[in-house]
């Protein structure tokens, strides 16, 4: 019972939850643009699905990221942190773009093998990953510095 | 496109017939996503005009604790002893205080590595501009003291109160992590559990300032300004008195 207090107490007060949770997106991100180029080199349907999967859960995670981010934000820096304004502008843009994405693929599933909108989708893939990454670096520099 | 063949374990299948885009499908869509990151730049910028950016502590403007430095009715005013005190406040004349201002704005410069003090070597005293309506005796060309050759800081107005701002949370009497309290001068003096994190005279050895000055601490909230932390500098080299 005393772990599972120690544990309790790590992960809500000891540990900042955003530290942990923002990861998520940001490998997210990245594995579903490196499975889609890689879908695109090797014509493979099933690394274009698993693509699919993982934005989808790039844009939940983006959520709990965003959530833990702002109860940080409170709580641990007292409403008093830097490069806020920004990286909630990011995040939210980061959070939408996922979310088209994924519903536009689960509405056209054939949304990557047609040429007219190839690029398109390929460029969001790799906007949100562009994203998920500024949005780590910023977040670094509010803890480490410039 | 079938998608049961992750369930069957069949091979799964690929895009024999898959069409690359043609020069002009391809420029339609460059066109579409530059045009989108165009107007998401837009936003961006309206939206921090809006907001009005980031925090002053960002770019270095903390206004109140960089006047508290740059004041040009701090230092100089103070070391100066004023041989009849005036009855009415004497606006910040232009006099002496120039000769000490550049050197300590020389040292807060935001963003600036920690380096040892400059030697300040004695500033010839520029010539004194005769004002026509106030004549204060601070006006009259006289040697430099020996007090502006080291800035002084007070522990009770510049140290305390950045300790106060930026350190209560965690040292500050409720929570005293690792024992270290700076509430107060003999709390400061005493140290954590480990010993004392100031050397007076030193401030090159002293703990406390190796932490701040590295970015470590604080943990919680943005790194301290360079102002303040020269001003703990300063004030340990001159001897970390209680002043």
């Amino acid at each position: 019972m005393e772990f599972i207090n120690r544990l309790i107490n790590a992960l809500v007060d000891v540990h900042p939850l955003h530290s942990m949770t923002v990861h998520f997106p940001i490998a997210l991100t990245g594995t579903a643009l490196l499975f889609l180029v890689l879908a695109l080199w090797r014509r493979n349907e099933a690394l274009e699905q698993a693509a699919f999967y993982l934005i989808t859960l790039s844009a939940v995670s983006t959520i709990v990221a965003g959530l833990t981010g702002y109860r940080d934000y409170m709580i641990r820096f007292e409403g008093d942190a830097p490069l806020v304004n920004v990286k909630i502008f990011l995040g939210v843009t980061l959070f939408g773009l996922t979310t088209v994405i994924a519903l536009t693929r689960w509405r056209r599933s054939e949304i990557l093998w047609r040429p007219s909108t190839m690029i398109l989708y390929l460029s969001a893939f790799a906007g949100s990953f562009g994203l998920a990454t500024v949005l780590g670096f910023l977040g670094g520099v509010i803890l480490y510095g410039f | 496109m079938t998608d049961s063949f992750w369930k069957t374990g069949a091979p799964s299948p690929r895009r024999q017939d898959l069409l690359w885009p043609s020069l002009t499908q391809a420029l339609r869509q460059l066109g579409i996503v530059a045009v989108m990151a165009v107007v998401w730049g837009v936003l961006l910028l309206g939206y921090l005009g809006l907001t009005g950016g980031q925090p002053a502590e960002v770019m270095g403007g903390d206004s109140e604790s960089t006047l508290a430095v740059v004041s040009p009715t701090d230092t100089p005013v103070v070391a100066l002893p004023s041989p009849t005190p005036s009855p009415t406040p004497i606006p910040p004349t232009p006099t002496l205080v120039a000769t000490a201002e550049p050197t300590i704005q020389e040292t807060s410069v935001p963003g600036a590595e920690p380096s040892p003090r400059p030697t300040h070597t004695p500033v010839p005293s520029p010539t004194p501009t005769p004002s026509p309506v106030l004549p204060t005796p601070t006006q009259t060309p006289a040697p430099v003291p020996e007090a502006l050759e080291t800035p002084q800081v007070s522990f009770a107005a510049d140290v305390l109160p950045v300790f106060q701002r930026r350190c209560r949370n965690c040292h500050g009497g409720e929570k005293t992590e690792e024992g270290l309290v700076l509430s107060a001068y003999p709390d400061v003096m005493t140290g954590s559990w480990n010993g004392p994190v100031i050397k007076p005279g030193n401030a090159e050895e002293s703990y406390l300032v190796e932490m701040v000055a590295s970015g470590k601490m604080p943990k919680k909230g943005p790194r301290l300004l360079p102002s303040e932390i020269q001003a703990i500098r300063d004030w340990i080299d001159a001897g970390a008195l209680d002043n």
